[in-house]
């Protein structure tokens, strides 16, 4: 069976190792990127099921990200999930309305509930 | 039947008596109108004796009537002296009266010798008229009574000459009337009465009509003596009668020579008729008599009720206290036809006195306030509330009871004779002065009578009605511009603060998320990792992964502290009135080497050299805060040794001048030229610097910058080439 490929795309590599850790543990194919435009690439390329995108990212702005990946026709209809610490009202409101899936907090969650919540959005993704 | 000659002198006699009567009994308190009546009566006994003296009476009848004549000419001569000086009294005629009672006996004098055979004598009779010679005082006499006649025409033409407008007029015309009624009756009668017939000599007698006529236009035209209000109404009634006396003889005539005699029934049935038309006909014929007269004679008379009802009318619908003003001066000036008005405004309730000139017409601005310098006018109108006419200044100079007084009465008439004007009307309001309507002279020089005066109080009571409603409207106008002006002044204050508000605000809220971001990034590592220790990954990873995991989180937790120490310190720093105190003396050389030495331990562990040199010789001594110098060298070295892999760190100390300057130069990573700019904002961190360190707060150099700007005279700043190095300099002045 063809693993799940889930992108993330992050400029902390501490945090890149925490979430690579736990996804391949739990039989994914994680792979990752630590800047947004290497990121695009990679999602053209790659077409990963699923993309878990941070917001600040060094110089660039995750939302920027997420409205390229939105309006680009290859990867357009891949789920994205923004999953940051930042926790301003109204970026979480452009991302939704860009068209991402979720807005999730990473203090909030442990590396479990988010591969849960991975696993959770692309089944509803197939039912649908 | 009487001759003509009868009805003429009669009617004479009737009109001189009525003008001396209606003239005294006008003013029968004044004493020009009572010297005017005695006058007069003289010339009526004069008059008489002069026409009798040249009738059929007896011889000793016309005798007498002769001596008569010439006694009573003397006093006519002699009280109309008085009354000229009487009615220019004060203008600088005041005649001793010594003087007066010498004149009088020289006249009472000569009235008794008439009687005597010293002045005239050998009185004879032919062709029907009275004759006589002159007597050993004939001369003396002669002289006197044309001195008498001859001072007053002096008087007369000197005040002619003096005077303007309508005391003028009235002065020509009594000259003009007198001189040639005199003339005619002295030469005739004095001179030439021996040489003319009955009828001729009754010419000088016939003259005083001139004088009669004279005057009468005099009181009619130019309001002499005042009576030309009583004069116009018996005029009128004159007509009137004239009226009713030329129907009476019309119907009667017509009666008499249709049905013979008005007694007869044709007659009294006739008269039923006649007697109701004329009853219809007589008011409206009134009416018009009255119109007519007083369009003819009154021309300009002004109806003074009218007047005082539209004014009062007009005040109560105007508010503003300049429309107010404006309308009293002009309804004044407009009625009385003046040349100069003005209305002059009071402040008495505050210390001096403060005068304002409301409105001006004819009069020079700064002559109004003049008027009022020296409180003298303000005081006296606000004792006597009534108006102050110019020509009782004199009068009133003279029953003034001390010499300041009278200084300052004779001082103000001068002032308003130099300012033109005449009149000065209070206005009162709560018994206090509230201001001065000043008033010149009528166009047509015409005096203040006393139906003006009347008019003009009431006005001017109304008129300070409306100005203290005016004021006080416009104080409270003005107290709410003051108010509207404070409530938009607070109005603007608190929308200033609220903006500030709004943006403090905002900022804080901006902080927060960035705060929050830096806090959340090691939290979640933490948590994560330990949550996976509880699930029991760990076992499933190599022991170094383990080790490397265990680690980063410990890593983790580390700089949470150091990251929450940062957003402490920076949100102090954040606010607009961060303050610190920069009052310790620091040894500076001393300061950083400490700080050098306890930075070592991780140097050696980096493998990295840290030194501290210093250039020049000490002291280094600055003022400055101990507390926060410590925390930028702190961040300075910490900095150095987390951007720089290998090599070294130099950190130098030197006096330059009358500055200190420390040098943290390292062979680190170096900062972007891009980010060089912004490298001291908050958050803010060279591109490069997530490499090497992942988790810097980007507030370091924000924190070092603030406190830099709190010590006076001290500055950072930074040199750096990517991937070569950086040097960062600290600038303190030197403390003597």
């Amino acid at each position: 069976m063809l693993k799940v490929k889930v992108l993330f795309i992050e400029d902390d590599p501490d945090q890149i190792f925490l979430y690579q850790t736990k996804f391949k543990l739990e039989g994914y194919n994680f792979i990752s990127s630590r800047d947004g435009k290497a990121g695009l690439n990679l999602a053209e390329k790659e077409k990963p099921n699923l993309i878990l995108l941070d917001v600040l990212l060094g110089d660039e702005n995750g939302i920027d990200i997420l409205k390229n990946l939105k309006t680009n026709e290859k990867t357009k209809n891949i789920p994205v999930i923004v999953f940051s610490n930042f926790a301003k009202k109204e970026t979480i409101e452009q991302a939704l309305t860009l068209g991402a899936v979720d807005y999730i907090i990473k203090s909030k969650v442990v590396p479990s509930e988010i591969v849960k919540k991975v696993a959770e959005t692309l089944s509803k993704k197939y039912v649908k | 039947m009487l001759d003509l000659s009868i009805w003429i002198i009669l009617i004479i006699i009737t009109s001189s008596l009525f003008l001396g009567l209606v003239a005294f009994f006008k003013n029968p308190k004044n004493k020009t109108n009572r010297l005017f009546l005695l006058m007069i009566i003289f010339v009526v006994i004069w008059q008489l004796s002069n026409f009798f003296e040249n009738e059929d009476i007896s011889h000793n009848l016309a005798k007498l009537f002769l001596r008569i004549d010439f006694a009573s000419a003397v006093f006519v001569g002699y009280s109309w002296l008085m009354f000229v000086l009487n009615f220019f009294q004060g203008n600088r005629l005041i005649v001793k009266p010594v003087i007066k009672i010498i004149t009088f006996f020289i006249s009472l004098l000569l009235a008794l010798l008439s009687f005597t055979n010293l002045i005239i004598f050998n009185i004879s009779f032919s062709n029907g008229s009275i004759r006589f010679d002159n007597g050993y005082l004939w001369l003396f006499y002669a002289l006197a009574v044309i001195a008498f006649f001859v001072i007053s025409y002096a008087i007369l033409i000197l005040n002619l000459l003096k005077s303007r407008g309508l005391m003028r007029m009235q002065i020509l015309y009594i000259f003009l009337g007198f001189s040639i009624s005199s003339i005619i009756a002295l030469v005739i009668n004095l001179f030439l009465s021996n040489s003319l017939t009955v009828d001729q000599s009754r010419i000088g007698l016939y003259g005083i009509i001139v004088f009669i006529i004279c005057t009468f236009y005099a009181v009619i035209k130019y309001r002499l003596m005042d009576i030309r209000i009583v004069a116009g109404k018996i005029i009128s009634y004159l007509l009137i009668a004239a009226f009713a006396y030329v129907t009476f003889y019309a119907v009667t005539g017509l009666n008499n020579s249709f049905f013979g005699s008005i007694f007869t029934t044709n007659a009294y049935l006739l008269g039923i008729p006649l007697a109701l038309c004329f009853s219809i006909i007589f008011t409206p014929f009134q009416r018009l008599v009255q119109k007519l007269t007083k369009h003819y004679l009154f021309a300009g008379v002004y109806n003074s009720q009218e007047t005082l009802e539209n004014l009062t009318n007009q005040l109560t619908t105007i508010i503003n206290l300049n429309q107010v003003i404006d309308l009293v001066v002009d309804t004044i000036k407009n009625t009385l036809y003046l040349d100069k008005s003005g209305v002059l405004l009071i402040d008495q309730s505050v210390q001096p006195v403060k005068y304002q000139i409301a409105k001006v017409i004819g009069f020079n601005r700064q002559n109004g306030i003049s008027l009022v310098q020296n409180n003298f006018l303000t005081q006296y109108l606000t004792k006597n509330q009534k108006p102050l006419v110019k020509e009782e200044l004199d009068f009133l100079s003279e029953q003034a009871k001390n010499e300041n007084d009278r200084q300052s009465f004779v001082t103000l008439k001068n002032h308003m004779t130099k300012i033109e004007a005449s009149l000065c009307l209070p206005l009162i309001s709560n018994n206090q002065l509230i201001g001065i309507i000043v008033l010149g002279d009528k166009i047509s020089g015409g005096a203040y009578s006393q139906e003006d005066l009347k008019l003009l109080s009431l006005l001017s009571s109304q008129a300070s009605i409306a100005i203290t409603n005016a004021r006080y409207y416009k104080e409270t106008q003005d107290f709410n511009k003051t108010l509207q002006t404070k409530v938009d002044e607070q109005t603007k204050d608190i929308q200033e603060k609220a903006v500030r508000l709004e943006k403090l605000l905002k900022m804080r809220s901006e902080f927060l998320d960035i705060a929050s971001h830096q806090l959340r990034t090691p939290t979640s590592v933490i948590k994560g990792t330990l949550s996976m220790m509880k699930e029991g990954d760990l076992d499933k990873m190599s022991s170094k992964e383990k080790t490397y995991f265990v680690e980063g989180m410990f890593q983790k937790s580390v700089k949470l502290e150091s990251i929450i120490n940062d957003i402490l310190v920076a949100s102090e720093m954040d606010t607009a009135d961060f303050d610190i105190k920069v009052e310790d003396e620091i040894e500076l050389d001393k300061f950083v080497e400490k700080e050098v030495s306890e930075h070592q331990f991780d140097a050696q562990e980096k493998n990295i050299t840290l030194t501290f040199e210093k250039l020049t010789p000490g002291p280094f001594k600055i003022k400055g805060s101990a507390k926060y110098l410590e925390q930028v060298i702190d961040n300075l070295i910490s900095n150095a040794l987390k951007y720089t892999l290998k090599g070294s760190i130099k950190t130098t100390i030197k006096q330059d001048g009358k500055d200190i300057t420390i040098a943290v130069s390292d062979t680190g990573i170096g900062i972007p030229k891009d980010d060089m700019e912004r490298i001291f904002n908050k958050f803010i961190r060279g591109k490069n610097a997530r490499d090497v360190y992942t988790d810097g707060s980007g507030l370091g150099l924000f924190i070092i910058k603030r406190v830099m700007d709190q010590h006076p005279n001290s500055k950072v700043w930074v040199e750096s080439e990517e991937g070569k190095g950086s040097n960062f300099y600290l600038q303190f002045p030197l403390l003597k």
